[in-house]
């Protein structure tokens, strides 16, 4: 569906994308997961034809390059930074985008209905922009970008802001399109956005795709082993020891692939304790294996 | 084309919600017009710093009309430049001077009143200008009547004319026989009666009973509605002030749309960067066009400023908002910041607008002024505006302010879009 190659592009002497390759394949969601300035939205900027990349090509399936117009109108962005007329109301601002896409008459009029309610701003379709919540502009800022009914969606960031009840709607109506069968690429420096609602997840930082997979294999050959923490029954014996390391509040931790094995190490190892708290690896644990950092503070 | 009315549309609804544009296109303009309209509704007497300037047109001048035209120029009051008649004509027109003197059948220094032709002065005036008319069919009338004077007053130049005069008849092979002799009778007879003692005292003003002098106006404006007041001269500026808050508006406009991330929303729609250009430039263009509708017809409903031609008011107006439109996506296109744009955008306007009779009335401007004004859109609107309102340009005459307003306007697009389109 959207077909990356080679892309390079440099802001003076800082090279945003250093050489990205990637493939989202028709109907799935695709997360792009990297610690700000990793390079994502430059990508999505190439990937629509707005930014010119330095070197590299982008091609939407079947169709060519996003830099010719028509080809664009198969795609629905909805940007990092809100894209929205403050002073017009949502109603206005939909017809007005809708339009853009080629949209009039009764289709125009039932396309916007349908963002309206997508977005939950039926309610409020007559009010001016500037008069909403963060969470209400973000809901809106997505609604433009599915407007007009596109195959695929570049979603940069469309959670960023907003509180977590606006935040689980944004989850919801993503995974609507998904299942209506859009291909997405979903851009965050959320794991667990990317966790929850992407098949696939290239994982990016510095410009380069560092690891492109689903989220399982991702986890299963980066992830490392759970960690898994005893709080024991009686003070740390020798053997509770040698098995892991022992904290201050003076509970055990050691790794092991899943909570079974834990449970079989720590029978074998005669260590006895009140309760276990398994933490399974994660995307969060895949990036810090891939650059050494964590992803929150990259 | 649905595209760019729709981009069009979008922008217009914008500026309708933003009240602070809304006031430097419609509010202060109006302000200005009633104020300047209401001040510079009097005016003061011509002195010596400012004289009533007045062209004589060349063509056809005798000595005898350039003598009385020095005569004319050494008072105070009226300062003379001699000019061929187009230019003079067209200098009245644009309110460069205030009339022109068409000096026909002046008297022959030589022949002086007895060269048998009845002295003529015609005055080129605005026919607005009825206390400036008024004052100068004044001057004129005295100085002819001066010239009669001085001959009254010096019999020996007079007799010296009256003898080189019947030479003349003498000489012509044109006249016949009875009138030569009933015409060299008259001149005899009037020898003598200049030749009696006492006329030297007297007034000199029996002149007037043989051969009076004519003043006639002719009005230049070639249809007869012009000013009917100073308003007619401060809402064309105002027209001005409100198209230069509208290109204003306009160029802030389409930083904000770059500022306010919607610019990506536009780029990123299947939408060529043309149409985008397009649709702001019609916007900017038509809020132009409005500004200067509404103007006039408050102008013309409440302050009593009639068009004289709206035709040609027409082609002012679309010259003007093509300009302003131009020069909008230029500004527009200079600067990254809301305050860049807002300052050289203002800064640039207001220079221009001063320069181009935005503040001081082009009537009001001393020669110097008016050509460095050239280099102003501001000057060629307000000239444009002017000729269609009321100066009766012919559509001739609107040609050059126009032509200038289109080129300015079409070459600034142009600098404009090659801008927009290399940075975004
Ligand atoms: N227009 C620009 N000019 C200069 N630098 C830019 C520009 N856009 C992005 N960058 C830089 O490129 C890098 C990648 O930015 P971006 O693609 O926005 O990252 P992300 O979306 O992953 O947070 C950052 O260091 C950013 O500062
Ligand atoms: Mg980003």
């Amino acid at each position: 569906m959207l077909r990356c190659r080679g892309l390079e592009k440099r802001f003076g002497d800082l090279t945003a994308v250093a050489g990205l390759d990637l493939d989202v394949e028709p109907g799935e969601t695709f997360g792009l997961l990297g610690p700000n300035g990793a390079g994502k939205s430059t990508t999505i900027g190439m990937a629509l034809g707005v930014t010119t990349p330095d070197a590299g090509t982008v091609e939407i399936a079947d169709r060519g390059s996003p830099t010719d117009p028509s080809v664009r109108r198969g795609i629905g962005f909805a940007p990092q930074e809100l894209a929205l007329y403050e002073e017009l109301t949502a109603l206005e601002n939909l017809r007005f985008f809708g339009q853009l896409h080629g949209l009039h008459g009764r289709r125009l009029g039932e396309r916007v209905d349908w963002a309206l309610e997508f977005a939950a701003l039926t309610d409020r379709k007559s009010d001016r922009v500037d008069t909403y919540s963060g969470g209400m502009k973000r809901r809106l800022n997505l609604a433009c970008a599915a407007l007009h009914d596109p195959e695929l969606m570049l979603l940069d960031e469309p959670t960023v802001g907003v509180d977590p009840q606006s935040r689980n709607h944004l989850f919801e109506t993503v995974e609507r399109l998904a299942e209506a069968g859009k291909t997405i690429v979903y851009t965050t420096h959320y794991m667990e956005e990317a966790e929850r609602l992407c098949r696939r997840v290239a994982i990016v930082d510095h410009g380069r795709v560092l690891a492109c997979d689903t989220v399982a294999s991702l986890i299963a050959s980066h992830g490392g082993r759970s960690v898994v923490e005893a709080e024991l029954s009686g003070p740390p014996t020798g053997a509770a020891r040698q098995l892991g390391t022992i904290l201050e509040d003076g509970s055990l931790r050691f790794e092991a692939d899943d909570a079974s094995t834990a449970v079989a190490d720590l029978a074998a190892a005669g260590v006895e304790y009140r309760a276990l708290h398994v933490r399974r690896p994660d995307l969060e644990s895949v990036f810090l294996e891939l650059t050494g950092r964590r992803l929150r503070d990259a | 084309m649905s595209t760019i009315w729709t981009l069009a549309t979008k922008d217009l609804l914008l500026l309708w919600r933003d009240k602070v544009s809304l006031f430097w296109m419609f509010g202060m303009p109006l302000i200005f017009a009633a104020f300047f309209g209401a001040v510079f509704g009097g005016g003061g007497g011509p002195s010596k710093s400012n004289p009533l300037r007045v062209a004589v047109i060349e063509e056809g001048l005798t000595d005898g009309g350039r003598e009385f035209a020095e005569r004319l120029d050494a008072s105070d009051a009226i300062a003379v430049e001699f000019l061929p008649r187009d230019e003079a004509r067209d200098a009245v027109r644009r309110g460069r001077k205030l009339a022109f003197l068409e000096i026909v059948n002046a008297p022959d220094p030589e022949l002086g009143m007895f060269s048998g032709e009845t002295p003529e002065v015609v005055i080129g005036i605005d026919p607005s200008r009825q206390a400036a008319k008024g004052l100068l069919q004044g001057l004129v009338t005295e100085a002819v009547f001066a010239g009669f004077r001085d001959l009254m007053t010096s019999p020996e130049k007079t007799q010296e004319q009256l003898k080189k005069a019947k030479q003349r008849i003498a000489a012509a092979d044109d006249i016949g026989t009875v009138q030569k002799l009933a015409l060299t009778g008259f001149f005899t007879a009037f020898e003598t009666f200049l030749a009696t003692p006492d006329l030297t005292n007297s007034s000199g003003n029996g002149g007037a009973g043989i051969m009076e002098p004519q003043v006639s106006t002719v009005d230049v404006a070639r249809v007869r509605t012009g000013p009917p007041n100073a308003y007619a001269i401060s809402f064309p500026q105002s027209i001005l002030w409100g198209i230069l808050g509208a290109a204003a508006g306009f160029a802030m406009a389409l930083v904000r749309e770059r500022t306010s991330g919607t610019m990506v929303r536009l780029l990123t729609a299947p939408i060529g960067k043309g149409h985008l250009i397009a649709g702001k430039t019609l916007a900017c263009a038509l809020s132009c066009c409005l500004v200067a509708v509404t103007m006039t017809t408050i102008g013309a409903f409440v302050f009593g400023v009639t068009v004289n031609s709206i035709p040609l008011f027409a082609l002012a107006v679309a010259a003007s908002a093509v300009c302003f439109a131009g020069i909008t996506m230029l500004l527009g296109s200079l600067a990254r910041t809301e305050q860049a744009v807002s300052g050289i955008t203002w800064g640039i306007l207001l220079v221009c607008a001063m320069l181009g009779g935005g503040m001081m009335p082009q009537i009001a401007m001393p020669g110097w002024m008016l050509d460095v004004g050239a280099v102003s859109p501001a000057r060629w609107t307000i000239t444009a505006l002017e000729g269609a309102i009321w100066r009766g340009f012919s559509a001739s005459e609107m040609l050059m302010p126009c032509g200038i307003l289109f080129a300015i306007g079409i070459v600034a697009l142009a600098l404009g879009t090659a801008r927009l389109r290399r940075t975004d």
